[in-house]
C-alpha cells in the first residue's frame, strides 16, 4: 500500500512542468486546458483561463494539451490561439503572433514612402532600370519584399527584401532573381518563400 | 513461505516506482520523427546524446534541441548543441583533442582514428550532399540540357554550395531573362519549389548588382 501510494505521488508529480512564457511585447495571453476532441481550439467552453499573463512568466502546468490565448479584441493578429503541447521536453514557449494580412496592408500604407526612399537610396540607378512592382510586409510588418520589374527586356524580374532594425529599414537579401532560402538564413523562410513567388 | 512474505512489500514497491516512473517519463509522446548522424573521434569515446549513453551512428529524435556530449578519458570533453526539425537529418561530426600526456600522441598511434578525426569536416560536406540528392530528386534528374527553340541552350546543373549550409547550388545557364524565367517555372511546374534551393544563374545582367555580370 505504501509502495502503491508513494509510485503514485512520484507519478503525480514527475507530470507537472515548470514552464517559461515568453510574451511578444504588449500581449495579454490566458491558457486554458485544451479539452481535445475534433475542433482545433475550444478554450472558451471550458470557463476561466488557468493563468493570465501580460508579461513573460513561469507557470507549471500538468502534462498535456493547451490553448494559449492572446487577448485580440481589434483582430490583428494572424493566429490568436496557440495550441501548446506540455511534454518532457517543454521547458519554455514563446507567443507572439504575426499580424494577420489586412493589418500588414493598412502598415504597408504608412510605411511604403520610407521603405522605398530607403531602398533607392542604396539603389540610385534602380528607377532608371526598373520600377517597383507587387510588394508586401510580412510578420510584425518588420519585413519587406517586393519584386523590381525591368523596364527593359534585356533585365531580369528581380526581387529584394528589407528589415526594419531599431526603427530605420535595412537591405537584408539584395535585388536577384531567385532570392533562395539556403542562402539567406538570417531571413524567416516564409518570408523568402513568398517574396521569391511575387 | 515466510521469507516469500518478507519479500513481497520491498518487491511490489519497487515494481510500482518502476512502473510509474516508465509511465511518467514515457507519457510524453513526443514523435522521434528526426534523426542525428552521429560520428566521433576517437572511436572509442562515450558518447551521450541529452544525458543518455549512446552508440555513435544514426539516431532517431524528436524534433527539439538535443545535446550530444562526447567525453574520453585523456582528452578534452566536447559538447555540441543541435537543432534537429521535424523529418530532417543532423550531421554531428565530434573529434576530441588530447589533454594528458598519455594521450598526446593518440592520433599518431591510432591511424584509423586520425583519419576519421581529419575527414570529419568534408564528411560532414560529404553527408548533406548525399542527403540533399536523396530528398531531393531535382538534383538527381541533373546535369539537364534543352534547347530554348531558336538555336540557343539551357542548361541546370548541380555544383559546389553557394552558402555554408553545404546544399549543392543549381547553376544554370540561360541566354534570356525569359529563359532564365522559364528554368524558374520548370521547377516550380514540376513541385520543386525554386526558393528552397540556391540558384546561380550564368548570364545575367543586373545592373543592380556590381558583382554579378
Amino acid at each position: 500500500m505504501i509502495g502503491v501510494t508513494f509510485g503514485l505521488i512520484v507519478n503525480y508529480r514527475g507530470s507537472f512542468k515548470q514552464v517559461s512564457v515568453k510574451l511578444g511585447a504588449n500581449l495579454r495571453l490566458s491558457i486554458y486546458k485544451d479539452l481535445g476532441g475534433d475542433a482545433p481550439y475550444n478554450y472558451n467552453t471550458h470557463g476561466s483561463p488557468l493563468f493570465d499573463l501580460s508579461t513573460n512568466g513561469t507557470v507549471k502546468l500538468k502534462k498535456g494539451v493547451y490553448d494559449f490565448v492572446v487577448n485580440d479584441p481589434s483582430h490583428q493578429y494572424e493566429n490568436p490561439i496557440t495550441k501548446v503541447v506540455v511534454s518532457d521536453s517543454t521547458s519554455s514557449v514563446t507567443i507572439s503572433p504575426f499580424f494577420t494580412d489586412q493589418k500588414l496592408r493598412d502598415l504597408l500604407g504608412s510605411e511604403r514612402s520610407t521603405i522605398q526612399q530607403t531602398m533607392l537610396s542604396q539603389y540610385p540607378s534602380l528607377n532608371s532600370f526598373y520600377t517597383i512592382g507587387t510588394d508586401q510586409l510580412y510578420e510584425y510588418g518588420n519585413w519587406y519584399g517586393a519584386v523590381l520589374n525591368p523596364l527593359d527586356a534585356q533585365y531580369d524580374k528581380l526581387h529584394i527584401i528589407m528589415e526594419r532594425q531599431g526603427g530605420s529599414w535595412k537591405v537584408e537579401a539584395p535585388p536577384q532573381i531567385s532570392i533562395g532560402i539556403p542562402s539567406n538564413p538570417f531571413v524567416p523562410s516564409d518570408v523568402v518563400d513568398s517574396v521569391d513567388q511575387l | 513461505m515466510a521469507m516469500l512474505k518478507r519479500l513481497y512489500f520491498p518487491v511490489l514497491l519497487v515494481l510500482v516506482v518502476l512502473i510509474s516512473y516508465s509511465v511518467t517519463v514515457r507519457s510524453s509522446g513526443v514523435p522521434s520523427n528526426s534523426y542525428l548522424q552521429i560520428e566521433v573521434a576517437p572511436r572509442s569515446a562515450s558518447i551521450e546524446l541529452d544525458g543518455r549513453g549512446i552508440a555513435a551512428g544514426k539516431v532517431a529524435v524528436p524534433a527539439a534541441n538535443h545535446t550530444v556530449t562526447v567525453s574520453k578519458k585523456g582528452f578534452a570533453t566536447k559538447s555540441q548543441t543541435v537543432s534537429a526539425k521535424s523529418g530532417q537529418t543532423v550531421y554531428v561530426g565530434i573529434g576530441l583533442e588530447s589533454n594528458s600526456s598519455s594521450t598526446r600522441n593518440w592520433y599518431t598511434e591510432h591511424p584509423d582514428d586520425q583519419h576519421l578525426a581529419e575527414g570529419l569536416g568534408s564528411h560532414e560536406a560529404d553527408y548533406l550532399n548525399q542527403l540533399a540528392n536523396q530528398n531531393n530528386s531535382f538534383l538527381r534528374q541533373l546535369p539537364t540540357i534543352y534547347g530554348d527553340g531558336n538555336g540557343g541552350i539551357v542548361t541546370v546543373a548541380q555544383g559546389v554550395p553557394l552558402s555554408s549550409g553545404g546544399l549543392p547550388g543549381i547553376y544554370v545557364t540561360a541566354a534570356t531573362p525569359a529563359l532564365r524565367q522559364g528554368v524558374l517555372t520548370y521547377m516550380s511546374s514540376r513541385g520543386y519549389n525554386p526558393a528552397t534551393m540556391d540558384i546561380f544563374f550564368y548570364g545575367q545582367n543586373n545592373p543592380l548588382d556590381p558583382t554579378v555580370e
